[in-house]
Formats: structure tokens, C-alpha cells, sequence
């Protein structure tokens, strides 16, 4: 081979005559840009790109905890501080003599990150204080003296500083990289053998020995500062953390304190600096201690407040609870680091690694038994400070709803909300969309376990298939995060794809590719929900953890079945070919069943088939109902605490038999492990709402809404209760937010038009929206509602030969049969106001006989009766109206039927009215005004069955004392 | 091509139509891991494995002339070099190579042309088998610099491997958008990807296309983002566990700094 003339910088300039140009250099790293660079870049600037890298390392601190109280505070500093967002330093990867290559840790402080020092030639940990929110002298002070701390140890266990430095307003050192990661990344991995464990904590003791002896603490002992190289060997870092007070401020004082609560010792906590002493360290390495041999630290609450709390008020379980492995020497050591009185700790570091290795040589330690007397004290009692620790909580507890969103918390939810999107189906087979839809729903049904998760309903996001938009999504349902997937399935692989994203920074925060086996689907969809539960911090329950990991069935050929049934019965209500398809989904059902015998959520589903097909008026038999209750058993049998049975149960003796306690009762055990479930509250709204419950009912509505942004039909389900509480206004907004939902339906328009008019008495608004939707529609589609309001408004307004014309167009039976009136009634009382009362009696009569009828069928109906008590009253037959008036309102009273009941007793008022006994009407409305779905201010001004009344002063007050403010 | 995770266009087309376009590989995954899964004898690792050759014989046409071969015999070693390897079926060699489909062919390379089938093939030569496409090769590649030590040739090809790979990448992207009718977008935007001083600004470019400042941030997001995942993705097929993605991308970005 020949030699050549050297070329600089080896291959990469080119000397060919062809190059005339002089080469390029990227701006932001120096590098040289080759010709053949794609696209003309600087392919490693483009590679980092790739990386997770972020553009201001100063900023870097802020930017994962996106509560949105949070993002308030920071941006208000932010502009406080006079930066903006252009101003931010334009290099990418670059930190002076450093080039960042990767985020490798956050904490409370800054972030870590892996860099290259290029003067150096070296790859070290570079930490970066994040002093975008305090840049107080007393901070940097601080970092200075940890760093400078740090430095002055030098021991193989001790993580060794390079540099200290300042730059663009940003603290940072460098320190040598330790690969292999921070403790409880490790452990999260793989679980440490004990005896590994022990030998890891014994040398962590006597490194922080060492420290002790050079006179330095470390004070915030936990296992994110305890890194593990290649070997496992442990090496500390982030020494001191400086927890001296500086100032007097309260807030400082409670930041200074404040770090991870979870293994912070009782005298940190309460923020009792002198107390802190070596004996601190030893509390610290006692709970991480805690935390490898039992999985979870002595103590953890649902907030840093909680945490501290329980630290100082309680005692820690016994670890041998958690883990049986552990014997009793090893529970002692334990426990005797943890203890709230220091003095009853370990006298020293030293001490603590001594015992430990004698307990690694078998040998008997020396630490005593703790007995069970002295275990019942409460340290705090004896603590004459108590209300030093008082004013502490206090203090904690008001700079806590700011600190604690900016400090390292380890329960605290990143999230408001997260919504699971349709995940794209990439399989060539179509069929597999259904598969493709399965994955999601299992996937949103494991989130929807976890209480501290909001997770919207699947009836929700469907509606999002396809759209990518995350951020409008994330407005529209209210929620803080996103999970969108595809799924392929081919043969017997499948290839999953899922990403987290931060919907209101459009911000990918988790992604994961899963590329598997057919079989590990449900695998992967447990590992995808844990991930995401991680990843948003959610309090997780031991429950809630186990209900994570079940599996919905072991054959994929009857999930694949399932899949398929199961959206045909959650939308058979709105398809004309409901009975061929829900019949067509218990087949299925059935089929998945006779695979799997233990497919719970099979049974449940085939169950709600079979009360669909009863409550839907398919199929009214018993014998329906039976096949339900026997899915219903099966279920149970299986698994007698599962929320999904109970559901199922309390759907079927509310549509099969209305048994609303029993419903009641059962929705109440279902919505402890179904929190997220908004057809439990939908449910116990409507069973709340018929027992008189209001303020519950519009809660549980409100609650199944909020689960369920896009779903209509609960909107409107709210509206109705607000309008029957004579909540006017929010009635208004959430007929508004339905007609946004449903911009073509005419009758929601037209309700909300009529609000207007039991509100406020104002007709206008329905003869615009009448005009409005008329003019709209050319083709005349919506006649037939439009026609039931143009007769409305003609008889409020009195008009009656609008009336007279449109009323022929109604129904002959209203479809609200039970309290409703139809045609020949409403022509009665057309007649009836235009004075001719033969129409009227012609017209009545006719009535009659159809509400005769209507009656019959129903005896128990108080208000079928009720409305024959009416016509009755048209007709002038005086006793029989009262008769059958006063006997609806036993049959219906509304302490049994809280919907009813109030429009039985209104009834009765107008039959009174009719019949001329005032005052008993007037004592009717009284009642009626006072209550839910009573009277309203408007109809009592314009509907003329209350004419009869006008003019009397009593009747005019009730009329007054509704009128809107 | 490979598993289309696509989505980036926000057109309305749906990914099975973006497929249909693509004509030929719609099925087959070119996942390194496939190939290595079945020790390459299966018809679907062959297939994998004949579409990762196709998109990553540069590196390897790059490295045999840094050897001292000329344009010509490049080529055809190159074209020898590939038909062997889709011959040969034993894939053993690959697991000290921890399983990088880089490394693996480098390593190949090598072999291939220490040993005397060297000889056998440049008898084939001639015969029109062409076994993957040298097309695009530019006028400077084929007049490229002579060449010095073995050990620039290693890093040759490894330089070489990674702006194939960023190519690929590139193109890919730039296919989504265009599919999407979004070719212009993706012009405007990539050059907010190295985030380089000096480059357009955000507003320059939205300002330019008719968006408001917001919308184009949003755009640019999704942008980015697409680009990350599509990087990844197309590492990920060339390492053979999902793990290796990260190591495998942190070795490139050092190769191209050194």
C-alpha cells in the first residue's frame, strides 16, 4: 500500500482537486462540516440531537416536576429574573470546557449529566445547580462549601470532585463518572441479595466513617447519592448538602430543610440543626439500610408533609413483615440505626459497620434487642420541643404547597391526568385493529386501577383516534399527559411501540419499543402500565400494584374474541342494528368463555350483554335477566372482591329490577378498586338523584364527567340536575359544553334555548334558536323537534293559532310515558285557553281513554295516574281528579322517588287549580317550589295551566321567590 | 421498508397507504436481531438481512477502497463481498461481536478480503451480479483520497456507517413529509434541528410559512420528536438487543467527535 502525504485530521480532509471550496465549520461545536455531511449539517451535532439532551443546563432544574402550579412559579421568576426564552444562551450541548452528552440523573438541585471535558480528553459527571429559582447568595455559598467539602476527602468510597465552578449563572462540578447507577436505579432492576446488600451498607458506614473523622457529615444519605460502579462497589456523593441555616427566613429555613424526607432523621426533619450530628448519617444509612432489605424506606407518605409526619409520630414496620428473609439480628441492626432518639442508635458509623460484619461472619452482634416496652415510647412526647416541632409543621406545611412541587418528593404526582389514546394499528390484517384497540383498553383499565391517577374513560379518547394534536387534546380532556402506541401484530410477533408524552409542553418524557412474542402482550402491557405509574410518580398501592400485573386471560384467541365483543355492546345504544350485535357479542362472549373458564372480564361483559338486551326493551324475559345473574356468579366465583363483579351487579339490579339500594351498595365496593370507572358515578348519580341525594348526585355527575369529558350524554345528564336544582347557570354551561360535543343535535340547542324560559320567562331566545336551526336546514331534518317547539312556544305565548296548527304534529303519546302528555291532552288545553270547551271536552275525552289505557298497564305509577287526575279535571269531573291526584302522590311520594315525586305533586297543584281549590293548590306549589324538579319561575309566569291561580297574592309570592336575582 | 411507525405528517394519510406507497418491503422487518434470532437461515432473516446490506454498503464500499483497491475493484469486491455473506448462512461469528450488525460487517469485510476468496470472486466478476446498489456513489467517492493505514480505514467505515445511518434517518423523515404533502415544512424545519447558532430563527421560519410563532414550536416538537424516535428506530435495527440503542448511539456521536 502506498503511503500518502499526511492529510491533517487523518481521513476526513480532502485534498482531491474537486474540493475548491473552503470547508465549513459548525457553529456550535467547532467541528468541520464535511461535503458529503447529510443535509449539509454537522452530523454529530445532528446525532445529539438524538440524545436527551436540554438547551439550557441552568434551566435543566425546573424542568420535569410540570405541575402546572409549578410552571406559575417558575415563569413568574422567570420573567421576574428579566430572561427570556430568546435570550437563553443559544449553545446546545456545550458548558464551557465541557461538551454534555447525556442526562444522567436529576435531583432536587440540578441535574447530572454524563459530559466530556475536552480540554481533558476525559468523560466525567458534571453536576449543574439549577439556579433558575433561587439564586440567593446563601445558595451559592452553600454549593461552594458541599463542593469544597467533597473535595477535601480523598477514599476509594467517596466519589472524587475535579473542578468547582461558576458559569452563566449556573454552580457546577465535575467529578469522576461512575458508571452503573445510582442505588435505587439498580435495585429497581434487579433486587440485592441480602447478604450483598449488608456488605454494600458496611462499606457505605465506614466511608462515611472517614468522613466522620475528617469532621465532615453528609446529612442527606439516601440511595440516589450512593453510586455503583461496574463491580457494585458503592461511591458516595452530593456530600453535605450544607444543611446549616443561614438565614432566619422561614422559607429558607424549610428549604434548607426539606430534601428526602423518607430517609431523613427525625432531628433534620424538625429542622433542629444542632442536633444534627454523626449520629444523623448513622439514621440515614439505617434507611437505606430499610430500603434494600424491604424494598420501601421506613417511611413514606403521600407527601413530604405526610412523610415527616409519620417519621417523627410513628414507628417503622417491622422488616421482617416485608421480608421473611430477613432474621431477627439483621431486623435489630435495622431498627437500632432508625430509632428517633439518637443516642439510641449505633454510637458511630464505625459501630454500625462492625456489627454488620459480624453478622456477615456469623458472629453474634452487639446491638440489644429491642424490647417491646421501649418500642411503644414516642420519642416526640419526651421531647420538651414538641412545640418547636409544632411551629416546624406549621411551617412545613405553608411553604409546602410551593416547596414541595420544586423539591425532590417522592410521591408527588406529575400529573393532573393522563389520557390513553387509540393505539394505530400498523398490522397489515384490519382485523387486527380490534387487537390494536384491546391493548389500549388494557392498558387504560390497569392505569384506571391506581386512586391516584386520574385516567379519562375510554369513551373519551376514542374519539381521538388518528388525531395527533396532543396539546388540544390535552385541553380538551383536562389532562396533563398523554399515551399514544401502535401496535403491530404479525404472525406470531408483535411489535409495540408506546410513548408518554406532557401535553402541555408537547414533550416526549417516557418511550418504549417492545418487539415480542404474541404471548408477552399482556406482558408488555403490564410492564408499559407499572412504567408510566413510575414515570408519573403515582402513589401506588400494594392492591393496586398486584391489579397491575393480572393478566386478562391466558388464551389470545379468546381476548381476541373479547376485543371483539366488547365495543359492540358498549355502543350498541346508537346503532339501529342493536339486538343482531349484542347478540352477536354474547355468542362471541360465550365462545371466549367455553376457551378461557376464567376470563373474568369476559363474563362481566357478557353479562352487561344480557341486561342491555332487557333494559333496552330486546328481550324483557326473566329468563334474560337469568343469564345475566349467571354471568354474574361466574364472575364472583372467580374473584369475589373484583370491582368489575361488582359493577356488573349493580347494573343488573338497576336496569333489571330498579333495586336502587342494592345497586347503591354494590357501586360503592366496585369504586374502591374502580376509581376511575365514570359509569359507577354515573350510576350512583342517577340512584342518588331518585333517593333525594342531590348535592351527591351532582357530584358523582360531575365526577363521571370529568372522567368522561366527551361523553354527551353524562354532560347532559349534569345539565338536567343543575336544571332540576334550579342551578340555572352551570345548567347553561353544560348544555353548552354538549351542544360544542354534538354541534348538530337540534334538540340540545333547542333545550338550552328553554332554559331561558324557566329561568327567566324570556322567550326569545327559543324563536332565535328555532329560526337559527330552521334556517340551517334546508332539507328539513329536524321538523320534528322544531315542531314540538314551535308548539311550545305558541302555548306560552298564547298563541293559539300556532298552536292549534302545530300541535296536530305531535306525538300521540309523549316518550316520557310515564308523567307526559300527548296530542289529544295538548289539544284539549289549546281549546281550553281559546275558550271553546267543546273542543276541549271532544279533545279531553279522547285523552282519556289513551291515559285510561296507560294507566292500566301500570297501576303503581303515580304519575300515570296523576295525568288521568288531570284530564279528569279538564273534563269537570271534580272528584275523581282529587281522588286520583291525592292517591298518585301515596304512590309516588317523593320521599321514595325524589324525580317523580316532585312532578306528581305539581300535578296535583294544577288539579286543584282546575277544580277551584285555591288554597289547596297554592299549598301544593309551595311544596313544590321548595323542592328538586318542582316548579320553576318562568313556567309558573307563562304556562297557562296556572292561570286559574294568577292574580291571588299567595300564588305571586311563590312565583317572586323564584324569580331570578 | 421496516416497520413504518409513522405519523409525523398529521395529513390524514392513513400509515397503511404511506406503506402501500412504498411499494416493495412492506412486510418484512430488517431488525439486526431478526437476522441474528434465526442465524440468518430462515427466508425472512435472509430477506432482513439482504435489506440492511442494501442500506449500509457504503461503509463497507468506503473501508475496501481505503485498503488500496480502486473504484472499479471496490466495487466489485463490494458486490463479492455481500452475495458471500447472503450465501453463507452461519452467523456464529456475530456473537463476539456483541451483536452489532456494525461491528459484524466490519469484521466481515475484513476476513473477506484476507482470504483467498478474494480470488474466486474477482473470477465472478463480470458475470452482472449485482447483488445490491452502488448507484449514488458521488464523484468524490469514487475519486476519493488514497489511502494511508488500516487504522483510518476502521475509522473510515465507522464514520462512513454513521452518515449512512443519518441518511437513512433523514430520509425517512423527509419521506413522512413529503408523503404528507409537508415537503416544505420539512426543509423549514430540519434546520432547527442541529440547533445551531445563526441558523433562520424559529420566528424567521414561521413568519416565512405563514404560522404563528406557537404553532411552529408545536410543529417543530413533533418534528424533533419524529426525528428521535426514527433515529432510535433505525439503530435499533442494526443492534440486536433494544438495550444496546443507547451505547450504540453514544459510540457514534463519539466516533464523529474524534
Amino acid at each position: 500500500m502506498t503511503e500518502f502525504r499526511a492529510v491533517h485530521n487523518g481521513e476526513r480532509r480532502r485534498d482531491s482537486p474537486i474540493m475548491t471550496s473552503a470547508p465549513r465549520v459548525c457553529r456550535k461545536c467547532g467541528a468541520e462540516i464535511f461535503a458529503d455531511a447529510p443535509e449539509g449539517f454537522c452530523t454529530a451535532c445532528l446525532f445529539e440531537t438524538g440524545l436527551d439532551l436540554l438547551t439550557n443546563p441552568s434551566l435543566a432544574a425546573d424542568d420535569d416536576s410540570g405541575c402546572s402550579e409549578n410552571i406559575k412559579v417558575r415563569d413568574s421568576i422567570v420573567a421576574r429574573r428579566g430572561k427570556k426564552e430568546s435570550e437563553r444562551p443559544k449553545t446546545f450541548a456545550d458548558f464551557g470546557d465541557y461538551q454534555l452528552l447525556e442526562v444522567i440523573g436529576r435531583g432536587g438541585q440540578g441535574v447530572v449529566y454524563r459530559a466530556l471535558q475536552k480540554s481533558l480528553n476525559r468523560t466525567v459527571a458534571l453536576k449543574v445547580i439549577g439556579l433558575g429559582h433561587w439564586a440567593s447568595d446563601a445558595h451559592l455559598k452553600r454549593f461552594r462549601r458541599e463542593a469544597e467539602a467533597a473535595a477535601s476527602l480523598d477514599h476509594s468510597g467517596i466519589v472524587p470532585i475535579y473542578e468547582v465552578g461558576e458559569r452563566d449563572g449556573s454552580c457546577y462540578f465535575s467529578m469522576k463518572l461512575v458508571e452503573g447507577g445510582q442505588l435505587d436505579a439498580v435495585v429497581k432492576r434487579e433486587p440485592m441479595p441480602i447478604r450483598q446488600a449488608i456488605e454494600l451498607i458496611a462499606k457505605v458506614a465506614r466511608t462515611i466513617h472517614y468522613a466522620h473523622e475528617h469532621g465532615i457529615l453528609h446529612r442527606d444519605i439516601k440511595p440516589g447519592n450512593i453510586l455503583l460502579d461496574q463491580k457494585n462497589e458503592p461511591h458516595l456523593t452530593d456530600f453535605g448538602l450544607a444543611r446549616l441555616i443561614e438565614t432566619e427566613s422561614t422559607v429558607t429555613r424549610t428549604m434548607e430543610v426539606l430534601g428526602t424526607p423518607s430517609y431523613m432523621a427525625p432531628e433534620q426533619a424538625i429542622g433542629n440543626n444542632d442536633a444534627v450530628s454523626g449520629l444523623t448519617d448513622v439514621y440515614g444509612l439505617g434507611a437505606v439500610l430499610y430500603q434494600l432489605l424491604t424494598g420501601q424506606p421506613p417511611f413514606a407518605g403521600g407527601t413530604t408533609y405526610e412523610t415527616i409526619k409519620l417519621l417523627l409520630d410513628t414507628e417503622p414496620r417491622q422488616p421482617r413483615l416485608l421480608n421473611p428473609k430477613i432474621d431477627h439480628d439483621l431486623s435489630t441492626i435495622c431498627l437500632k440505626c432508625i430509632e428517633k432518639d439518637p443516642k439510641r442508635r449505633y454510637s458511630s458509623a464505625l459501630a454500625l459497620a462492625e456489627d454488620l460484619e459480624r453478622w456477615l461472619k456469623h458472629e453474634p452482634i452487639l446491638a440489644r434487642r429491642i424490647g417491646i416496652l421501649t418500642r411503644g415510647k414516642k420519642w416526640v412526647r419526651r421531647n420538651p420541643t414538641s412545640a418547636l416541632l409544632a411551629a416546624s409543621l406549621v411551617a412545613l406545611a405553608a411553604a409546602a404547597g410551593w416547596i414541595i412541587s420544586k423539591s425532590e418528593l417522592i410521591w408527588h404526582p406529575l400529573t393532573t391526568g393522563i389520557a390513553v389514546l387509540p393505539f394505530e394499528n400498523l398490522s397489515d390484517e384490519k382485523e387486527h385493529a380490534f387487537f390494536a384497540d384491546g391493548v389500549q383498553d388494557d392498558i387504560l383499565i390497569k392505569l384506571a386501577k391506581i386512586a391516584d391517577l386520574k385516567v379519562i374513560s375510554r369513551t373519551s379518547v376514542m374519539q381521538y383516534r388518528g388525531k395527533q394534536n396532543v396539546r388540544q387534546i390535552g385541553d380538551a380532556l383536562r389532562v396533563s399527559h398523554v399515551l399514544e402506541g401502535t401496535v403491530r401484530r404479525f404472525g406470531g410477533k408483535l411489535h409495540i411501540n408506546a410513548q408518554l408524552v406532557d401535553a402541555r409542553t408537547d414533550a416526549g418524557i417516557w418511550a418504549e419499543e417492545y418487539d415480542r412474542d404474541l404471548n408477552d402482550v399482556f406482558a408488555i402491557e403490564t410492564e408499559v402500565a407499572q412504567s408510566i405509574a413510575n414515570r408519573l410518580r403515582a402513589k401506588v398501592s400494594a392492591r393496586e400494584k398486584a391489579a397491575l400485573q393480572e393478566w386478562p386471560t391466558k388464551d389470545l384467541v379468546a381476548y381476541d374474541l373479547y376485543v371483539r365483543a366488547r365495543p359492540v355492546i358498549e355502543w350498541a345504544g346508537v346503532r339501529s342494528t342493536k339486538e343482531k350485535d349484542l347478540l352477536q357479542a354474547v355468542d362471541l362472549l360465550n365462545q371466549a368463555i367455553a376457551r378461557d373458564p376464567e376470563f373474568l372480564r369476559a363474563y362481566c361483559w357478557l353479562a352487561r350483554a344480557h341486561d342491555t338486551l332487557y333494559f333496552g326493551e330486546i328481550d324483557r324475559t326473566p329468563g334474560r335477566l337469568d343469564l345475566a345473574k349467571s354471568a354474574i356468579t361466574s364472575a364472583f366465583r372467580l374473584k369475589p372482591d373484583s370491582g368489575e363483579a361488582h359493577l356488573a351487579l349493580a347494573v343488573h339490579r338497576y336496569w333489571g329490577y330498579f333495586d336502587y339500594d342494592q345497586a347503591r351498595a354494590e357501586l360503592a365496593i366496585a369504586r374502591r378498586t374502580l376509581p376511575n370507572d365514570p359509569e359507577i358515578y354515573y350510576f350512583s348519580a342517577l340512584i342518588d338523584r331518585r333517593q333525594g341525594r342531590w348535592s351527591d348526585a351532582v357530584h358523582n355527575l360531575e365526577r363521571a364527567s370529568e372522567l368522561d369529558p366527551r361523553n354527551a350524554f353524562t354532560l347532559n345528564s349534569l345539565a338536567a340536575i343543575y336544571y332540576f336544582v334550579r342551578a340555572y347557570h352551570q345548567c347553561g354551561e353544560a348544555k353548552d359544553r354538549v351542544i360544542a360535543l354534538q354541534p348538530n343535535d337540534a334538540r340540545i340547542k333547542l333545550e338550552r334555548a328553554m332554559l331561558e324560559i324557566s329561568w327567566r320567562a324570556d322567550t326569545r331566545p327559543l324563536h332565535a334558536a328555532m329560526e337559527k336551526i330552521s334556517a340551517d336546514d334546508p332539507a328539513h331534518k329536524k321538523n320534528e323537534e322544531l315542531n314540538g317547539a314551535r308548539f311550545f312556544l305558541a302555548f306560552y305565548e298564547r298563541d293559539t293559532v300556532t298552536a292549534g296548527r302545530t300541535v296536530a304534529a305531535l306525538p300521540e303519546k309523549d316518550l316520557n310515558d310515564d308523567v307526559g302528555f300527548g296530542r289529544a291532552f295538548w289539544t284539549g288545553l289549546v281549546a281550553r285557553i281559546k275558550g271553546d270547551a267543546a273542543a276541549a271536552h271532544a279533545a279531553f275525552d279522547v285523552a282519556r281513554a289513551v291515559q285510561q289505557q296507560l294507566v292500566q298497564a301500570r297501576p303503581d305509577s303515580g304519575g300515570r295516574l296523576s295525568g288521568l287526575g288531570l284530564i279528569d279535571a279538564g273534563l269537570g269531573r271534580k272528584e275523581d281528579a282529587i281522588r286520583e291526584g291525592r292517591q298518585a302522590v301515596e304512590l309516588t311520594p317523593i320521599a321514595k322517588d325524589s324525580l317523580e315525586g316532585p312532578e306528581v305533586v305539581t300535578n296535583l297543584a294544577a288539579i286543584y287549580a282546575w277544580v277551584g281549590q285555591r288554597d289547596l293548590a297554592i299549598e301544593q306549589l309551595e311544596i313544590a317550589a321548595k323542592i328538586p324538579n318542582g316548579v320553576h319561575y318562568g313556567d309558573l309566569r307563562l304556562d297557562p295551566t296556572w292561570d286559574p291561580l294568577r292574580g291571588d297574592s299567595r300564588f305571586e309570592k311563590i312565583v317572586n321567590s323564584l324569580a331570578p336575582r | 421498508m421496516s416497520a413504518n411507525d409513522s405519523g409525523a405528517s398529521g395529513s390524514g394519510i392513513s400509515p397503511t397507504e404511506l406503506r402501500r406507497e412504498d411499494g416493495a418491503a412492506v412486510f418484512a422487518t430488517t431488525h439486526w436481531s431478526v437476522v441474528l434470532e434465526a442465524q440468518g437461515k430462515s427466508p425472512t432473516a435472509q430477506d432482513a438481512l439482504e435489506k440492511l446490506c442494501r442500506t449500509y454498503w457504503r461503509p463497507v464500499y468506503s473501508f475496501i477502497r481505503r485498503q488500496g483497491a480502486g473504484p472499479e475493484e471496490a466495487e466489485d469486491l463490494t458486490q463479492g463481498f455481500f452475495a458471500l455473506l447472503l450465501e453463507r448462512r452461519d452467523l456464529d461469528a456475530v456473537r463476539k461481536e456483541k451483536g452489532r450488525l456494525r461491528s459484524y460487517l466490519l469484521t466481515s469485510v475484513k476476513h473477506f478480503l484476507a482470504s483467498e476468496q478474494r480470488r474466486a470472486m474477482a473470477v465472478k466478476r463480470g458475470k452482472g451480479q449485482r447483488v445490491v446498489a452502488l448507484d449514488g456513489l458521488s464523484a468524490n467517492e469514487r475519486t476519493e483520497v488514497e489511502p494511508t493505514d488500516s487504522l483510518s480505514a476502521d475509522r473510515l467505515y465507522e464514520r462512513r456507517w454513521a452518515l449512512t445511518l443519518m441518511e437513512q434517518v433523514l430520509r425517512r423523515l423527509r419521506d413522512e413529509y413529503s408523503t404528507g404533502g409537508n415537503a416544505v415544512l420539512f426543509d423549514s424545519l430540519k434546520q432547527l434541528l442541529p440547533d445551531e447558532p445563526g441558523a433562520p430563527s424559529r420566528a424567521a421560519i414561521a413568519s416565512q410559512l405563514g404560522m404563528t410563532d406557537n404553532a411552529l414550536r408545536q410543529a417543530f416538537h413533533r418534528f424533533r420528536h419524529r426525528y428521535q424516535l426514527l433515529l432510535r428506530e433505525e439503530i435499533s435495527h442494526t443492534v440486536a438487543i433494544a438495550s444496546d440503542v443507547e451505547d450504540e448511539l453514544r459510540h457514534l456521536i463519539t466516533v464523529l467527535r474524534t
